[in-house]
């Protein structure tokens, strides 16, 4: 147990190029999918968000489901879409980084949609009030929510970042943790783990556990910033 | 500037509006009980929310501004809220000046005090060329300073061509600054006068009933 900390201590001082390879598919993977979700998810967030209709409740309802999607889940339905059997065979994403990011996107989008939806829809009402009263523009009351919402589109991002770095389910189906390949801390993690190697493990754990608590301080300070504010 | 009569009804509540004439370089003050309907009449006539079977009361009306009850502050400065809708930076550093927002003109709107806020939302509203501005309650949480600045700015604005309906809690300030007053009781216009007419022979029971609290 000592032994294999000081030994991840030292792998972290001075990286081998596996764990560097593995860094970096996980940054390619979970920036890519977050972005992508962060920009459908705070389109589609501000729309369900801004104002009120039967249909967009029904969306709203079918995007809390989808938040609750079991990651696994996802990864079977995407396995049977682009599998040997799938309809989407041809494409030959299966063991894929692009899969990871797409199934990574269906995770994180409707996670960033619920959060933008409930933020924007408390202030979207009165936003809208006093903009038709001031007889402004409706370019303009969007330019307006969306200047009111900077920091929750901010700390929406980096929920779903967070997300993205620390799912495992999803992307050892689709991505399969090929060595130098698709292979992603979490995955690698699993595969030392079960290996018995610890060391590579432990220094993957100890870059994670970092990483995701830097995130987690960002949105609590913006947080407070954003109750401050209001 | 004739506004139609019109419906809106609430799950719990209905108002009905008969139909208004309000005149250029006039102030109308409405008065009446909390829960009457006057800030629904108002956001009726301002087109912000629509009347029953989505009838566009104003039609006929060139502009209608209204300022809320509720103002928000945008996340931006003073100054620049009010840029929002002023025609020049010359009208909006006058009303800076008149409504004591020099000093906190560059600081960002989201942190002011209740009072530096409602002073701010009435500048940005004064601020707009309406023909009609709505004021639900404007002064609500001003001290007497600034609601006395207030009021100059409103009748400065209604002297310039512009007519003013301001909803108010205050009978004392429906005195100062309104040419008539109309009172509201339970969803309905009940009585419209000259305003010291109204204060001291109102025709209506409920009008009387409703002043009697003021001591009048
Ligand atoms: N959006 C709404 N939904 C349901 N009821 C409302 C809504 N807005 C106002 N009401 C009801 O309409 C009545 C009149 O409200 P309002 O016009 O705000 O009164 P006032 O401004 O005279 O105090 C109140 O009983 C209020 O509960
Ligand atoms: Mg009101």
């Amino acid at each position: 147990m000592k032994t294999s900390l000081i030994r991840a201590i030292n792998l972290i001082i001075s990286p081998t190029e596996e764990l560097l390879d593995i860094l970096g598919t996980t940054a390619k993977m979970s920036l890519s999918s977050s972005l992508i979700a962060l920009v459908i998810g705070v389109l589609i967030g501000i729309w369900l968000g801004s104002s009120k209709s039967k249909v967009k409740s029904v969306l709203i309802v079918i995007n809390r489901t989808l938040v609750g999607m079991p990651p696994v889940v996802c990864g079977l339905i995407l396995f049977m879409l682009f599998s040997g059997v799938g309809p989407f065979r041809h494409l030959q994403w299966m063991f894929s980084v692009q899969l990871m990011i797409l199934a990574q996107v269906l995770l994180i989008t409707p996670i960033v949609i619920s959060t933008m939806e409930t933020n924007i829809a408390e202030i979207a009402g009165p936003i809208k009030e006093n903009c038709r009263g001031l007889g402004l523009s409706k370019s303009q009351s969007l330019k307006l929510i969306l200047n009111e919402s900077v920091y929750f589109i901010f700390s929406s991002y980096l929920m779903a970042f967070s997300r993205a770095i620390a799912e495992v389910g999803a992307v050892s189906m689709v991505g399969g943790a090929i060595a130098w390949k698709t292979n992603v801390m979490t995955t690698a993690i699993m595969m030392y783990t079960n290996r018995g190697d610890f060391t590579l493990g432990v220094a993957l754990g100890i870059i994670l556990l970092i990483l995701s608590s830097i995130v987690n301080i960002a949105v609590t300070l913006i947080q407070r910033r954003l109750t401050n504010v209001n | 500037m004739l506004i139609k009569a019109f419906t809106k009804s609430y799950a719990e509540f209905k108002l009905t509006a008969r139909e208004m004439n309000y005149e250029s370089g006039k102030i109308y003050a409405f008065i009446g009980p909390n829960g009457c309907g006057k800030s629904t009449y108002a956001k009726c006539i301002a087109g912000v929310c629509a009347a029953d079977d989505g009838a566009v009361v104003s039609a006929d009306v060139a502009k209608i501004g209204y300022m809320s009850q509720a103002s928000f502050p945008f996340r931006m400065s003073v100054k620049k809220n009010i840029m929002l809708t002023a025609s020049s930076e010359e009208r909006a550093d006058t009303l800076i000046d008149k409504l004591g927002l020099a000093g906190i003109a560059s600081k960002n709107a989201k942190r002011l005090s209740g009072g530096q806020c409602a002073r701010m939302a009435l500048a940005r509203a004064l601020a707009g060329e309406f023909d009609i501005l709505v004021l639900d309650e404007p002064c609500a949480s001003m001290d007497m300073k600034s609601t006395l600045a207030s009021e100059e700015c409103i009748k400065e604005y209604a002297g310039s061509g512009h007519c003013i309906i301001i909803i108010t809690h205050s009978l004392a300030q429906a005195e100062r600054i309104a040419d008539e007053i109309i009172f509201m009781d339970g969803g309905e216009i009940v009585e419209r006068a000259y305003s010291s007419e109204l204060i001291n022979n109102a025709n209506d029971t409920r009008t009387r009933d409703f002043l009697e609290f003021f001591g009048k």
